[in-house]
Formats: C-alpha cells, sequence, structure tokens
C-alpha cells in the first residue's frame, strides 16, 4: 500500500500533472473555439455541447498517455517495478488512476462551468458532470493498453489514441447519451459499468503487454 | 536453524542456453552459488553477460536448462532507474518508499556512495559516474539476498569503486550472494569466473564454497 501511494504520487506530481495541465487549456480552447464554428445559435449550440465536451476528454486525455510508461522503460524503472513485490498489475493501476486524476478528473469539473457557457441549463451541465466522472476512467484504463503497445514508437500519443479508438467508443457514446437533457440513467450505469470493466480488465491486459516489451 | 535457512537460498543453473532473436549466444552453463558467494560473469561484447543477469532476475526465459533461485533478487541493469527530471534525493526516496526501506537504509545508502552533497542536483545534471552511484545505493534500500549487478563499476571513481568493494563484502558476509557482470576487475574476493566466449560456449564451470 506504501509502494503504491509512492508511486501514485510520484506519477501525478511528475509527468501527469504537466499534462493534465496542457489538456485543461485544450479543453477551453475547445469551448472556446465551439460557438466560433457553430455560430452562436443557442440551440445549436446546446445540443451539441454534451458530445464535443466528451470528444475534448477523450483526446485531451491523450497527452497524458504518451507519458504513462515511457520514461520508466527508457530509464530502466519499469523493470526495477516489475522486480518489485508490487504486481506489475498494480503498477499500471496506480499509472492509470494518477493519469485519471490529472487528466481527466479537472476537466469533469470544468464541464460544470463550460456547459453552461455552451447555453447547457445547470441541471445540464451537472449531467455532464456526473457522466464524465463515472464514465472517463475507462479512457484511462484502455488508454494504459495503447500507451503499453507504443512504449518505444515515436509519436506513441497519436498512435496509441488509433489502438484504443474502438475501446474509447462504448464510454463515449453512452458518456454523451447519459449527458442528454433529461438525464439519462441506463447510460450513466452503462458508462460506469463500462469503467468497472475496464478496471477488471486493462490492469491485466497492458501489464502482459510491458512483461512482453521486457523480455523482448 | 540458520544455517538451514542459508542452505535452501541458493543460485544455482543448470545446462542453461540462451537465445536471442532466434540465435543462440552460449549453451550449456552450470553455475552453483551459495551464501556467501559471489560471481563474476566475463566476456566480450554480445556474449550474453547480460542475457544471462536478466534470466537469473527472472526477467528472461532460458531456452534451455534450469535455473534455482532460493531467494528474490535486486537486479541493477545498465540503466539507472532514475528520473532525469527530479533531484537524486527525490529519486532516492522514491525508491526507498516504493521498496518499503526504512529511513536508516536510506540514510545507509547516502553515507556509503557518499551522495550527500548530491542530493539537491537534478539527475540530468549528474555526470555518468555519479548517477551510477545513486543507482548503487538503491542496493542499500532491500533486504534481499541476491544481487545481480550489470557493469556495476562503469563510471565509478576509485573511490566509489572501493566503496562498491566494501559494500558487497559486508552483503556477502551477512549470506548475500552477488552475481556481476563487468569488464573492468571488481573488488570482489575469492569470486568465481564465468567466462562467456564468443563461440558460444563457456570455458569453465565454477562452483563457489560458502565463504561463511
Amino acid at each position: 500500500m506504501k509502494a503504491f501511494a509512492a508511486l501514485l504520487s510520484r506519477e501525478f506530481g511528475g509527468s501527469q500533472l504537466g499534462a493534465g495541465g496542457l489538456g485543461v487549456l485544450f479543453f477551453l480552447a475547445v469551448v472556446v473555439l465551439l460557438p466560433l464554428g457553430t455560430g452562436p445559435d443557442a440551440d445549436v449550440l446546446a445540443r451539441i455541447a454534451p458530445g464535443i465536451l466528451w470528444i475534448a476528454a477523450l483526446l485531451a486525455s491523450l497527452l497524458g498517455l504518451e507519458s504513462m510508461f515511457r520514461e520508466d522503460f527508457e530509464t530502466g524503472s519499469l523493470e526495477v517495478m516489475a522486480m518489485s513485490a508490487l504486481p506489475l498489475e498494480v503498477v499500471v493501476l496506480a499509472k492509470c488512476l494518477a493519469h485519471w486524476l490529472a487528466c481527466l478528473l479537472p476537466l469533469a469539473a470544468l464541464s460544470v462551468p463550460c456547459g453552461l457557457l455552451l447555453h447547457l441549463s445547470a441541471n445540464e451541465s451537472l449531467n455532464v458532470a456526473i457522466a464524465m466522472l463515472l464514465g472517463t476512467p475507462a479512457f484511462s484504463l484502455f488508454g494504459s493498453i495503447g500507451a503499453a503497445l507504443t512504449l518505444d514508437a515515436r509519436r506513441g500519443g497519436l498512435l496509441a489514441l488509433l489502438l484504443v479508438l474502438p475501446l474509447s467508443m462504448p464510454p463515449l457514446i453512452f458518456g454523451s447519451l447519459a449527458s442528454g437533457s433529461e438525464g439519462n440513467v441506463p447510460s450513466l450505469l452503462l458508462g460506469a459499468g463500462l469503467s468497472l470493466g475496464a478496471l477488471a480488465v486493462a490492469p491485466f491486459l497492458s501489464s502482459a503487454i510491458l512483461w512482453a516489451r521486457l523480455r523482448a | 536453524m540458520r544455517v538451514q535457512l542459508f542452505s535452501s537460498s541458493k543460485i544455482e543453473l543448470r545446462k542453461v542456453a540462451c537465445a536471442r532473436g532466434g540465435r543462440e549466444v552460449f549453451h550449456n552453463v552450470n553455475v552453483r552459488l551459495r551464501p556467501g558467494g559471489a560471481l563474476v560473469v566475463q566476456g566480450a561484447n554480445g556474449c550474453g553477460k547480460t542475457s544471462l543477469l536478466r534470466m537469473l532476475a527472472g526477467i528472461l526465459k532460458p531456452a534451455h536448462g534450469e535455473i534455482h533461485l532460493g531467494a528474490t533478487a535486486c537486479y541493477l541493469g545498465h540503466e539507472n532507474a532514475l528520473s532525469k527530471r527530479s533531484s537524486a534525493q527525490a529519486n532516492l526516496e522514491f525508491w526507498a518508499k516504493f521498496l518499503g526501506a526504512s529511513r536508516e537504509s536510506l540514510e545507509k545508502g547516502i553515507e556509503c556512495f557518499h551522495l550527500r552533497p548530491l542530493l539537491p542536483v537534478p539527475v540530468a545534471s549528474l555526470s555518468l559516474g555519479q548517477c551510477r552511484r545513486v543507482a548503487l545505493a538503491r542496493l542499500c534500500l532491500t533486504p534481499v539476498k541476491i544481487w545481480l549487478l550489470d557493469e556495476p563499476a562503469s563510471g565509478l571513481d576509485a573511490q566509489a569503486l572501493e566503496s562498491l568493494g566494501t559494500l558487497m563484502a559486508s552483503h556477502r558476509e551477512s549470506g548475500g550472494m552477488v552475481a556481476a557482470a563487468s569488464h573492468v576487475p571488481l573488488p570482489l574476493k575469492d569470486a568465481a569466473t564465468l567466462q562467456l566466449d564468443e563461440s558460444g560456449y563457456h570455458r569453465r564451470q565454477e562452483e563457489l564454497e560458502p565463504s561463511i
């Protein structure tokens, strides 16, 4: 547990916080640019806002993926971690949690004021935030698979996105459905369920990929 | 009881072969190392020294043969496992917490390799040898009995090499084992030598009796 906490705080304070800051700026830029692109029509903005916020969050989450394993792999730290008492699956989990806390949690919080700016009602904005809170952990977890696969590829972040895009679609679909005007509870639960499913699968897959890479 | 406990923790390799990229690197390597023992792996570049250590560490699987490790191992590879962006202190403190080491063992590592003046310096600004010293201090952070060191002396100055020798000697006195690959002579007394040569055979089989 101490090892998990040590890793979490290193990951959070190290690379992920910077990526998270950049992600926040990216998210805000999308919100600012959207009305310029579509025109200031309140009805149009309110209709597409939840989907756009979700897509922006998905793309912003990429910024942290690239640094999830790369530096630790290059410096040999990953090897030391793999051989430590902490299973590599738990190491992956700590890195995913740090990624989510730094890159996606702030966006879930920001989606309330951003939703209001895009003419969503207070209630709808809150729905977006809740759906993101429950649904975006799947982005971090599935993203770790892509990050592990593109460990030493150039522009690995973008390649990671393309690889995990099919996996990110269900959370995106149910997430933006749950962010609709009435607050769609079944979609919200499905989004949360996808996060739980990712939690059950992704750490094992990612650590198997990392082991294969260490053994190569 | 003590003897029994120790006799179960040993390193044993039987007819171990290694293949990398479909090519056999070495075969028929037999090694037995008892508590307190030390092994130096020598050979030309590409003869499988690192692969042998990585096999012992459990990262690589042998193509043939058996490897028995009676205890968990601490592997120090080519890379120093240090984050370039943080200071030497932050790196060491992270590894101490991650590996569950006490404050005293961290202090011991810092003292042993005279790292006190280097602590606030970012790792990116340290020299090769200084980085290696910080990495070597990690050995003090784990209570494991088996140390696997890949070129531990690369970049070290005479004083640091002496510190490493003292550390390895006290580790062996307390029943620990050291297996190291090195091109330069290491300060390891009565160490067995495993010579891996280019043709893929190894020349000598060594067996080391316990030195305690």
